[in-house]
C-alpha cells in the first residue's frame, strides 16, 4: 500500500518532465506561408520541363535571387500586401547581351492568415486574382514575343502548398 | 522554471511531514505502555486557498488568478474534494499574444493512502477530478511564419478579435501531500495530469490556455499543481480502542 504514492509521484516525474519538452519549434514539415510555384516548360514540347538560369529581384528590393539551371522556381509573395511585382532575368551571366533579357511580372492576389500552431503562429495563403473575375492575376512586360516567356498557364489560383505547380511557363 | 518550483514545494511539505510526524513519536514513548490508546477520527471540512495561484499575480503582471480548495471527508480514507477558481493570463511569449479569463471548476475525490500515527491526520492522496471551464479568449496579435523570408522582417498582425462563449471539460489525475502544521491548519501541495475530454474551439484559433487546466499541448494532456494552505472545521468524531488495529 505504501509504494502506490511513490508509485505515483513517479509516475508523475516522469510526465512532467515529458510536458516540459519544448513544442515551441515550428517544424520544417508543417505547411505554412507558401511560395508561388513556376514550372518551366519547352514551349516545343510543353510535357517536358526545360531548367532555366535566372535572376530574380522583387521590384523594390536589393535582394536578387540566384536560380541555376533549375525547372522549379519558387516566388515569395508579400503576406502584407495583395500585389507583387517581380523580375526575371534569363541568362543574366551570359556573354552574349543578346541573350540577356528580362520579363516583369505583376502578381494580384487576395489574402488569407490562417491559423497552423502555437509552435508557428499563423500562414498566409493567397488566391491569385482572374479565376472567373475580371482582374488577371499576373500582368507582364513585356509582352511576347519580346518576351523570354512565351506563355504562361495559371494551373491553380490558390497558392496554398508547395507541392504542385501553380503557374507554368513555357519558353 | 515552474517543474523547480513543484519539487521545491514538494520537499517543503514532505518536511512537515516528517518534523510533525517525529512530535508524535517523541509523545508516544512519554505514554505508559500499557494505557489503552484509543483512535479518534475527526470528520469535517476543510477549505483553503492554492498560494501559488494567489501570489503569482504579485511577480507575474500577467496572470491573475484564485483558486479556493474545499473537501470533506465521508469515510475514514475518502474525501469530497473540489476546486474552483477563476484565472487572467495574457501570454505574449510565443508567436500568438493571446489572453485567456475564465472559471472553473473541479470536483472528485481523494483517497487518503497514508497510515496515520494515533490521531495525526496528515494525508498522502490520489485522487481524481472532473474540471470544467468557461472562458473567454483574446488574440491581441500574431506573428505570420514564413520559412523563405524574402521581404524583411516578420510581420505581426494586430488583432484584438475576443472570442466569448468558450468552454472545456476534462479529467485530472492527482496526487497530493497534506500536513497539520498547526492545530487545524494545513499545508499541501497537489500535482495533476489533465486529460482533455472536450472543448468549444474559436474559429481559425486555438484554446491555448484553458483556466483551471493551464496550457494545452498539441495533444490532449496537460499538468498542473496547486500548493494551498487550508482550515480544518470539525463536525462530528469517531472514537474506537485500535490495539488490535495496528497490528494487522
Amino acid at each position: 500500500m505504501k509504494k502506490i504514492p511513490a508509485l505515483i509521484a513517479l509516475a508523475f516525474m516522469a510526465l512532467g518532465s515529458a510536458n516540459c519538452e519544448r513544442d515551441d519549434l515550428c517544424s520544417e514539415s508543417t505547411p505554412t506561408t507558401p511560395r508561388l510555384f513556376m514550372e518551366f516548360h519547352n514551349i516545343d514540347v510543353t510535357a517536358d520541363l526545360k531548367p532555366v538560369t535566372l535572376d530574380m529581384r522583387e521590384i523594390n528590393s536589393d535582394d536578387t535571387l540566384r536560380v541555376t539551371a533549375q525547372s522549379k522556381v519558387y516566388v515569395p509573395l508579400k503576406t502584407d500586401a495583395d500585389t507583387v511585382t517581380w523580375i526575371f532575368t534569363i541568362n543574366p551571366e551570359s556573354s552574349d547581351p543578346n541573350l540577356i533579357r528580362t520579363d516583369t511580372i505583376i502578381f494580384n492576389y487576395t489574402r488569407n492568415n490562417v491559423y497552423v500552431s502555437r509552435a508557428c503562429g499563423y500562414k498566409t495563403v493567397f488566391t491569385l486574382n482572374g479565376n472567373g473575375g475580371p482582374a488577371p492575376g499576373y500582368q507582364r512586360t513585356p509582352l511576347p514575343p519580346l518576351a523570354w516567356m512565351r506563355t504562361i498557364i495559371v494551373d491553380d489560383y490558390n497558392i496554398e502548398f508547395e507541392t504542385d505547380a501553380h503557374i507554368r511557363v513555357l519558353w | 522554471m515552474r517543474i523547480s518550483g513543484f519539487y521545491g514545494s514538494l520537499l517543503f511539505v514532505l518536511c512537515f511531514l516528517t518534523a510533525s510526524a517525529q512530535k508524535t513519536e517523541q509523545k508516544e514513548a512519554d505514554k505508559p505502555t500499557d494505557s489503552v490508546t484509543i483512535k479518534e477520527r475527526r470528520y469535517g471540512l476543510r477549505i483553503g486557498v492554492d498560494l501559488y495561484r494567489l501570489t503569482r499575480g504579485l511577480y507575474d503582471k500577467d496572470y491573475k488568478g484564485l483558486e479556493l480548495v474545499a473537501d470533506y471527508r465521508i469515510s475514514p480514507s475518502y474525501y469530497i474534494a473540489a476546486e474552483i477558481g477563476n484565472e487572467n493570463k495574457t501570454d505574449d511569449k510565443d508567436r500568438i499574444d493571446y489572453t485567456t479569463k475564465g472559471s472553473y471548476i473541479k470536483a472528485g475525490f481523494d483517497y487518503n493512502t497514508y497510515q496515520n500515527w494515533l490521531n495525526m491526520e496528515n494525508i498522502i492522496n490520489v485522487g481524481a477530478r472532473y474540471g470544467f471551464s468557461t472562458f473567454s479568449q483574446t488574440r491581441n496579435s500574431y506573428k505570420i511564419y514564413n520559412p523563405n523570408p524574402y521581404f524583411g522582417e516578420e510581420q505581426i498582425v494586430p488583432s484584438g478579435d475576443k472570442f466569448d462563449g468558450l468552454t472545456a471539460g476534462w479529467i485530472e489525475l492527482v496526487a497530493g501531500l497534506k500536513a497539520e502544521v498547526l492545530h487545524n491548519i494545513f499545508v499541501g501541495f497537489s500535482v495533476r495530469i489533465n486529460y482533455l475530454i472536450s472543448q468549444t474551439e474559436p474559429q481559425n484559433f486555438a484554446n491555448l490556455y484553458i483556466p483551471g487546466f493551464n496550457r494545452t499541448y498539441e495533444g490532449k494532456f496537460g499538468a498542473g499543481f496547486n500548493y494551498t494552505v487550508s482550515y480544518f472545521i470539525p463536525l462530528y468524531k469517531t472514537k474506537k480502542p485500535i490495539e488490535k488495529e495496528g497490528k494487522k
